[in-house]
């Protein structure tokens, strides 16, 4: 974490502005009216800005410059143009493949960011400091160790589970994958309704690499079991560890060995209808639980079998005119459609 | 317009789990406008704070305020009350007599970045695929023609931005999502120019960043997320390649599960509620033919419980603070809910801009037939 004085050190303090770019005339904000002079109250923001517009205009690349883009950054951190420039005087001074100076800057970007940073230009100023330097071991853990921070201030945050996949994948080292598995099964844990944990895990069992290799059936295994007991048979009430399990199962029958896949999913299939019925002997209604329902009505059409289409026919109407009339019309669709799976 | 018109909604008597202190059924078209008006010459002044943080994205602000005036006036009348072509009086505060705010117009060609070709959030920012976007729908708008010179410099920059895989970045510094292959598309089909970039690329890129549960991410490999969906669908859509979407029910349903007890949408799973997701669902649904599929009435009250029915405007959700980025996107869910007057200006679902303007721009995207139970 940035200690305040070095973030200071930075920055220019606005009661130093003046007297730093003392050789320069502030800019207003143009706002195309070509007015001669703009009333402006002189506030920080106003101030730091006006000199900024300054140094765009003269194009300076510069110590000073570089600074105050730190001071601008600061007062609104989504200021895109301020970032660039950022970056551009990084690369003048030489310093955008200088290793002090990048730890620098990402210390300096997670200090402006807070806790939880949620603009877009602040994580791309991240991820350009080192694609330009390199996205070498050193940064790497530094990196993934920031984002796990950002990550226990909110789980979800697209912009920190962007970031950290781009990380995964340009390093692909087998070591940080295993440790990535166990911190996605981690947040699991800790939130099993973290839809962004279960993504990450999708994509960490499959290395990252979107060219379509399917998961070998040992692996598709591990993962629809770990779906329903680390997932269905906690809280089938979730809707991620549902659609997680029909993923895995899906992509078997897509693009696995298809007589393996059945027999996967005939095992599934078994498993939630017994989850189902556990909730018949606590006395209760197994179809209020629509995410188990919608699930087992999709297991029930991978088994194709009419039995099991007439099966999944019945429970979409019951979704339809009782447990999930919020969608009614998509239910309707969905019986019809199985219906007509029965009737070719 | 008279502030106190309203419009009564037909949602069917319909009763969601929020309770609010808000009417569920009443749109207050005649405050929003005023909402909006009062905040256009608010964020110009010079004293607000508000107006310097999103300075920086003014042309995108200026998009969605232009936008949804469209929604609930005539042309005539958003053109006159935000000065689109004719400059407009600067807010009391000012004391000069002679200054008057440029047009519109004006200012959006002032926001032209020389160095790239591309338009930025504001005067004096760099070009960037989303400013160029918004500008590019603003002057479709006021119904004003790009010169040559611009259109051709604008052309460039877009083409300039995509990647050997067809994706898009948004600006030279070569930040890559979804997004910016939606924003690239939409700014060139508005130019008649979609035939300057490899748009089967595009299009191929669009389809590998498909998830397994029918949705789609920032980039491959990432979360399914309903911004992103509308980004990508709507891409697909301009280049007439909806075919790409590997499982469209699957899509749909994922969409259709977006809405939960209140009536809302989220964007993901598990995540609250939130107007602006009435755009980007209802958009995507309605451009494959799925809008059905979920409560329309549900969804129409949880907009409406969103108004702030003294001073306009609609927020996030109810009993938040309104701005004019989810009023914007609150009145086009309403209107592609076809809950607002026939009188009214309709949206398009791809081109986010009036029915009216797509047509006279001779603007063509690719719409399935609906999808129903019969």
């Amino acid at each position: 974490m940035m200690a305040m004085a070095a973030l200071n050190d930075a920055m220019i303090p606005i009661e130093d502005l003046s007297q730093v770019f003392s050789d320069m005339t502030p800019l207003p904000q143009n706002d195309g009216s070509d007015r001669v002079c703009v009333i402006q109250y002189p506030t920080a923001f106003a101030l730091a800005y006006n000199y900024m517009r300054a140094i765009w205009q003269s194009k300076e690349m510069s110590q000073r410059a570089l600074k105050l883009t730190a001071t601008c950054a600061k007062l609104n951190p989504a200021n895109y143009t301020v970032w660039h420039y950022r970056r551009q005087c990084l690369k003048d001074l030489g310093l955008a493949s200088n290793e002090d100076a990048v730890r620098q800057d990402l210390a300096l970007a997670a200090a402006l960011g807070g806790p939880n940073p949620k603009n877009y230009q602040i994580w791309y100023h991240r991820r350009a400091l080192l694609e330009t330097h390199g996205v070498k071991e050193l940064f790497c853990r530094l990196e993934l160790d920031y984002i796990k921070d950002v990550l226990r201030e909110d789980a979800k945050n697209y912009h920190a589970w962007s970031y950290r996949q781009w990380i995964l994948e340009a390093v692909d080292d087998e070591e940080l994958w295993k440790e990535e598995m166990d911190f996605a099964s981690t947040l699991i844990d800790e939130d099993i309704r973290n839809n962004s944990a279960w993504n990450q895990r999708w994509f960490v069992v499959h290395r990252g690499k979107q060219d379509g290799k399917p998961l070998s059936m040992n692996e598709a295994r591990l993962e629809a079991d770990f779906a329903i007991d680390k997932g269905i048979s906690v809280d089938p009430y979730n809707e991620s560890s549902c659609r997680y399990l029909l993923s895995i199962l899906k992509e078997q029958l897509l693009e696995g060995e298809h007589d393996l896949a059945k027999k996967l999913v005939e095992e599934h299939e078994a498993k939630v209808s017994n989850l189902r019925l556990a909730f018949e002997k606590t006395n209760q209604d197994p179809g209020k639980c629509v995410n188990l329902t919608a699930t087992w009505i999709d297991l029930l059409e991978m088994m194709g079998d009419k039995e099991s289409l007439q099966k999944a026919v019945s429970l979409a109407k019951g979704q339809a005119t009782e447990h999930d009339r919020i969608r009614t019309k998509y239910w309707l669709f969905r019986a019809k459609q199985l219906q007509n799976g029965i009737d070719e | 317009m008279d502030e106190n018109a309203v419009v009564t909604l037909d949602i069917g008597g319909c009763t969601t789990t929020t309770t609010t202190t808000a009417p569920t059924s009443l749109f207050y078209h005649g405050r929003h406008v005023q909402y909006i008006e009062k905040l256009s010459v608010a964020l110009n002044s010079t004293k607000s704070y508000e107006g310097a943080v999103t300075e920086h994205l003014r042309m995108s602000g200026i998009y969605w305020t232009y936008a949804a005036l469209s929604l609930l006036v005539s042309p005539e009348q958003a053109d006159s009350i935000l000065g689109v072509h004719c400059c407009s009086r600067p807010s009391n505060d000012e004391k000069t007599d002679q200054d008057y705010r440029p047009s519109i117009v004006e200012w959006v060609y002032r926001c032209f970045d020389e160095r790239s070709g591309g338009f930025g959030g504001n005067i004096g920012h760099d070009g960037h695929l989303l400013y160029t976007l918004s500008a590019v729908q603003i002057l479709a708008m006021a119904n004003t023609e790009i010169s040559q010179e611009k259109r051709e410099a604008v052309i460039q920059f877009v083409v300039s931005l995509q990647q050997q895989d067809g994706s898009f970045s948004g600006d030279q510094w070569g930040e890559i999502d979804t997004r910016f292959t939606y924003c690239a598309l939409c700014t060139l089909s508005l130019l008649k120019a979609l035939d300057r970039v490899d748009v089967s690329q595009a299009v191929e890129y669009i389809a590998s960043c498909q998830n397994l549960d029918g949705g789609f991410g920032s980039m491959k490999g990432a979360e399914s997320h309903a911004g992103q969906v509308f980004c990508c669908v709507g891409a697909l859509s301009i280049a007439k390649s909806l075919h790409k979407i590997n499982h469209p029910d699957l899509l749909g349903w994922w969409l259709a599960e977006r809405q939960v007890d209140s009536g809302g949408l989220n964007g993901r799973p598990e995540k609250q509620a939130d107007v602006c997701y009435s755009w980007w669902i209802l958009s995507v649904m309605t451009i494959i033919g799925r809008v059905d599929w979920i409560s329309k009435d549900k969804l129409a009250s949880f907009i409406a419980k969103a108004q702030d029915p003294e001073d306009g405007g609609i927020a996030d959700r109810p009993e938040d603070m309104p701005d004019v980025f989810h009023t914007f996107f609150g009145i086009a869910g309403l209107s592609l809910l076809g809950k607002l007057p026939d009188s009214f200006r309709k949206i398009d679902p791809v081109y986010a801009l009036p029915v009216d303007v797509v047509v006279r721009c001779g603007l063509s995207s690719q719409i399935l037939a609906v999808k129903d139970s019969e």
